[in-house]
């Protein structure tokens, strides 16, 4: 009984398949599934298998049944298919004509590399903080350890508005006002990005830039710290791979302090000429926090430290794009900011 | 700082080339910008001596030489007169090389052969003598030598870029102590005990100093019967390795001391210091000096001057004075070396723009006690260079009360700092390597530091010295530990960054432009003098009129980044920027200004840009008020009124104020023809630009949520003819209020004007949603609102479009 269910699956699908048009595979179809189809027939003979046997070859037969409805309707789809060609032909759409625009603009390169560096200290457990453009001369120097006449103030050339206010030269003022606002609470743990402004204008530097500031204090920061801080940033933004190398430096608001390379990541350190065959390539300040801010802020700097580091936002926009003139950040030619999001 | 390889191993021997030495330099906090060979490429110039001469035959402007170089003799044809018959000079024999490039070869002078040429200092690359003059080599330079050799072209030079506390590196001696601290190598100091004649300096000058303060160790020798002349060549050579210009034996020697000890020196003609007293003092309010430079300079009582009995004669640590300068018939000099105060140095060579080797110097701080070194070794090498006698005796005058700082440091606490352990004997043996003293006190280290060293105070100075000499690529690495905060960004910061967000998806793309402004940019607005925008913070000191002015609008900014981006053929263009504007609460400024963050967008040229299949449209009025109207829904800002008034660089008829809660938020309208023709803008621009801060003042950055609908809403369309001067705002109310509650929303969905529709009027369609929360609305209810609706309407002029 079986073997005839198999058989007579075998024949159906050869008919379907032959079918030529609708009206043959009805004809086909009356006589497999009708009433007084084959299937049908060969249903009545149940009687006749044994007993226990016949729920087997029922749910078989229902199978069969079901799989060649599907097998009817699928060759009934294909020949109403076949019957329409002159239909398709004229409904025929040139697939590769562009599709219909859809406006998206993009954020300056400067925030989409700004928001990057924001989301990787935030990740570190860092707040975001934020100081105005003009400062006082407190805040941007004095307070930095920059006391007025030293040569350190030669570092930045800065603009003035009054004698006591001006553009601020970095980042860094915020350190204070951050510190100043929380002492003696412990932990400090911020970055803070912004403008700065330097009276400097060449093909290396523009009057305004923008800076991203960190600051962490407690009562057990270590310069290790700081290297493991930085190790970590210099990975997440450009590339697991990356190496770091810190290089003895100066700032008056910061001791010991560090310059902090990335190994060049245009030849992946072997020397070229973006890095000038070193390898490295520089991109931040950093350092202990100098005692004397940590005392003018009002924590005693025998109980804390901190570390501290200021990086350049363009410089790191310019490496991670390939961006060659600096000054392309700021005329807001479309034909540029289209590079980054068209 | 250039710092000659060759001359620093007269200190010290670093034991490793110049390139290994830069790098361990650089990577341990004195960096070596670049390493550079000396001299240019040079070949086959060799000593060579002058034998004969002869006028040429045909040229009076020429001379034929007759060259020995050993065993061979040139044949030269020399344009140059300054040599005699015996002189060493350089001798480009045939097919020689010369810097330029530039290649020698035997050539026929006027009908002369001339194998090879002699050569001009600048001829091989130095800048020395005149074009025309040809270098003469000393007389023992040994014949046949190539040039290039004894002049040392193959020494490298160490360009340094010094941070502002390692001054101490201006002298080369301090260079070697550093090499020193890196190698643990000895330091070689070079002989300071000059010969002296027994007629004694007291009896030749007087010093006196008047301010202490500001000049606290001034001494002077006199050295007589001198001549002046050119320093010998191993000397100027030495100068040129340096960086410096050579000029005459005498003041060579102050610069090369100046070089070797980092402190400057500075020789009077001794004839011309009126009384032979010099005195070291504050100008008075009216007096006068013509610098070395030519320039007359007005002086007051801020400026130290060193003055003789009568006149200033120079500006202290700055500058010497004309009258007094060393020239070819100079025959005594008295030589300063003093130590003056550093804010006073920097102040006066900044009031006269005036920076030199010696006020860079002296604005650091000069070791006091070097002071008299660098006196007795100057006062030996003129004896030894220029001859002549010098005087027995240094005049000191010394109040100097600089002592050696006293540093305790705690080994505990430089690891706690570094976050390592470095051990005590390890700290010690780097502590004696910088030869700086220590006294052991139990836990404590006591430092004793030298005075070439200033920048030295506190333990944590002493804990970079540590640091960079153990080497910071040896500190391990860790991350903060400590109890986590909360480390995000502020509200107000998010919302600037959802606002970005909001634009770009509206097509506009972000910019920056320069927080400066030029004033003219609001003059070319057409503000009014009593425009709030036009009171600018000034920059006290911008270098150009670009940033004469902090901005109060961003408008300015933009509207350059339109013009740029349509001289460059990019028509269509949708920008915005956020930033800060600054406001004065007064002027001039007595406190820290506001900081206002402005959102502007411009918009020019069509949307999309022209494609084959969606309808381009112009970027107008109402492109732009659509996108504020998608940063007010998104905020979920309601209460938002449009009153039509323009700005005085708007369009009259195509502007409006935009007012929340009575309180104004910001403006929109077509940039002016008027100012558009100002701004060069070929094309119409309409700009938008509000308050940040009243916008996150009103937002709601988390959505209120009402019940979705249960009841179905009937829609009814509503096509009028209404006179032109009713706004849509007018009609809007109109229906609202005659609608009811039912009516729950109206929508413009048509508006035509012209054909068809008589003049002064315009057809309008309205699609009017109407439900009810609680039950079905019947026809009938329906029907009713929509009569009275259409009632108001009527009353209003309006007629129903057929
Ligand atoms: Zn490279």
């Amino acid at each position: 009984m079986l073997q005839k269910l198999k058989e007579l699956e075998k024949e159906s699908q050869l008919k379907i398949d032959k079918a030529k048009n609708l009206e043959e595979l009805k004809e086909i179809k009356v006589r497999i599934l009708g009433k007084k189809g084959a299937l049908t027939t060969l249903l009545r003979s149940l009687g006749t298998v044994a007993p226990e046997e016949r729920p087997v070859i029922g749910k078989e037969a229902n199978n069969l049944r079901a799989k060649l409805e599907q097998a009817f309707e699928r060759k009934e789809y294909e020949l109403r298919d076949a019957g329409k060609e002159n239909q398709w032909e004229k409904e025929r759409i040139d697939i590769t004509l562009p599709g219909r625009p859809g406006l998206l603009g993009q954020k300056h390169p400067l925030t989409l590399v700004t928001e990057e560096i924001k989301d990787i200290f935030i990740g570190l457990g860092f707040k975001v903080a934020h100081g105005p453009d003009i400062e006082t001369d407190f805040y941007n120097y004095e307070a930095l350890n920059f006391p007025a006449d030293h040569p350190a103030r030669d570092m930045q050339d800065s603009f003035y508005i009054t004698p006591q206010l001006l553009l601020r030269t970095h980042t860094s003022p915020v350190q204070i006002r951050v510190m100043e606002k929380q002492a003696p609470e412990l932990p400090v743990r911020i970055i803070a990005p912004g403008k700065v402004f330097r009276r400097d204008d060449d093909a290396t530097h523009s009057p305004m830039f923008h800076q991203v500031e960190g600051l962490a204090v407690d009562t057990d920061i270590t310069f290790a710290d700081l290297k493991g801080t930085l190790l970590l940033f210099a990975r997440e933004m450009f590339g697991s791979e990356q190496k770091i190398r810190l290089r003895p430096s100066y700032f008056p608001f910061t001791e010991p302090s560090a310059e902090v390379d990335i190994s060049c990541i245009m030849c992946a350190g072997k020397g070229c000429r973006v890095c000038s065959d070193t390898g490295w390539l520089e991109i931040l300040g950093s350092g202990m926090v100098h005692p004397n801010v940590l005392e003018i802020a009002g924590y005693d700097s025998r109980k804390v430290t901190g570390f501290a580091f200021g990086m350049g936002v363009e410089r790191i926009a310019m490496l991670k794009y390939g961006i060659g003139d600096l000054r392309q950040f700021f005329t807001n030619d479309l034909r540029f900011l289209k590079q980054f999001g068209e | 700082m250039q710092v000659s390889y060759q001359w620093l191993k007269e200190y010290i021997d670093p034991g490793m080339s110049a390139e290994e030495l830069a790098e361990k330099m650089t990577l341990s906090g004195i960096e070596v910008g670049t390493v550079e060979k000396f001299g240019p490429e040079l070949s086959g110039v060799v000593v060579g001596q002058v034998l004969k001469l002869e006028p040429h035959p045909g040229r009076d402007n020429l001379t034929l030489v007759e060259a020995g170089v050993g065993k061979k003799v040139f044949s030269i044809v020399c344009g140059a007169r300054n040599m005699k018959v015996g002189d060493k000079v350089a001798v480009a024999t045939p097919g020689s090389k010369l810097p330029g490039p530039r290649l020698i070869e035997e050539a026929i002078l006027y009908g002369v052969k001339s194998s090879g040429m002699l050569c001009s200092a600048q001829e091989i690359g130095l800048e020395l003598g005149a074009e025309d003059e040809i270098l003469i080599l000393e007389n023992d330079a040994p014949l046949g030598e190539p040039v290039d050799r004894l002049l040392g072209f193959d020494d490298e030079i160490l360009y340094l870029e010094l941070t502002p506390n390692r001054s101490d590196c201006l002298g080369m001696i301090n260079v070697a102590y550093e090499v020193a601290a890196l190698t643990g190598n000895e330091v070689k100091l070079p002989p300071a005990n000059p010969p002296e004649v027994t007629k004694s300096v007291e009896d030749a000058a007087k010093i006196r100093v008047d301010d202490q303060l500001l000049c606290p160790r001034y001494t002077a020798r006199v050295i007589e019967n001198i001549k002046i002349k050119r320093s010998p060549l191993w000397l100027q050579m030495k100068l040129l390795k340096a960086g410096i210009r050579p000029i005459s034996n005498i003041v060579d020697i102050t610069n090369y001391i100046m070089w070797e000890f980092g402190q400057p020196l500075h020789a009077f003609d001794l004839q011309h210091i009126n009384e032979r007293e010099i005195i070291v003092r504050r100008a008075g309010d009216d007096e006068e000096l013509i610098t070395l430079d030519g320039v007359k300079r007005k002086l007051d009582s801020d400026v130290l001057v060193i003055a003789d009995g009568s006149v200033p004669v120079g500006l202290a640590g700055v500058m010497g004075g004309e009258d007094t300068e060393i020239t070819d018939k100079t025959t005594e000099v008295l030589v300063e070396a003093a130590a003056f105060d550093p804010t006073n140095i920097r102040r006066t060579a900044r009031r006269f723009t005036l920076p030199s080797e010696a006020s860079q110097r002296f604005e650091r701080g000069v070791d006091h006690e070097t002071v008299m070194i660098a006196q007795n070794r100057a006062a030996l090498l003129i004896s030894q260079i220029v001859g002549g006698d010098v005087l027995k005796g240094v005049i000191d005058v010394n109040y100097s009360k600089a002592i050696p700082k006293k540093v305790n440091v705690s080994p505990k606490r430089i690891n706690k700092v570094l976050g390592m352990e470095i051990a005590r004997d390890e700290i010690i043996n780097i502590l004696n390597r910088l030869r700086f003293q220590i006294r052991e006190n139990e836990e404590l280290i006591e430092v004793i530091v030298p005075l070439r060293r200033p920048d030295i105070t506190l333990e944590e100075d002493i804990i970079e010295e540590v640091a960079r000499l153990y080497g910071y690529d040896k500190i391990p690495i860790s991350l903060p530990s400590g109890e986590l905060i909360e480390n995000r960004e502020s509200e107000k910061e998010r919302l600037k960054s959802q606002l970005k967000n909001i634009l770009t998806a509206c097509g506009f793309y972000e910019c920056i432009s320069y927080s400066f402004i030029n004033p003219v940019n609001l003059v070319r607005l057409r503000l009014s003098d009593k425009d709030k925008r036009m009171q600018t913070i000034p920059v006290q000191n911008p270098f150009s009129e670009e940033q004469a002015s902090m901005r109060t609008t961003i408008i300015p900014g933009l509207l350059k980044a339109i013009q740029h981006n349509i001289n460059h053929r990019e028509l269509n263009q949708l920008l915005f920027e956020i930033g800060s504007v600054y406001e004065a609460k007064e002027l001039p400024l007595k406190d820290l200004p506001f900081e206002r963050v402005k959102i502007c967008m411009a918009a020019t040229g069509v949307v999309p840009e022209p494609n084959w299949i969606a309808p381009s449209r112009e970027a107008d009025f109402f492109m732009v008020k659509g996108v504020l109207e998608k940063v007010l829904n998104r905020l979920q800002i309601d209460n938002v009124e449009y009153k039509a008034e323009s700005e005085p660089f708007t369009h009259p008829t195509r502007s409006a104020k935009i007012i929340i809660d009575g309180k104004l938020l910001g403006f929109i309208g077509q940039i002016h023809p008027e100012v558009a023709g100002i701004w060069d803008l070929t094309q119409p621009v309409t700009v938008c630009e509000i308050d940040f801060d009243l916008l996150a003042e009103k937002a709601n950055i988390v959505p209120r949520v009402e019940p979705v609908p249960r009841y179905p809403a009937v829609i009814r369309d509503l096509a009028l003819v209404v006179p032109r001067d009713i706004t849509a705002l007018k009609l809007e109310t109109v229906m609202k209020e005659a609608g009811g509650v039912i009516l729950t929303k109206v929508k413009l969905f048509d508006l035509y004007e012209g054909k068809q529709i008589p003049e002064g009027k315009r057809s309008l369609a309205y699609s009017l949603t109407f439900r009810r929360e609680e039950t079905t609305l019947t026809d009938a209810e329906v029907n009713d609102r929509l009569e009275d609706i259409k009632n108001a309407l009527f009353s209003l002029g309006a007629v129903l479009r057929a």
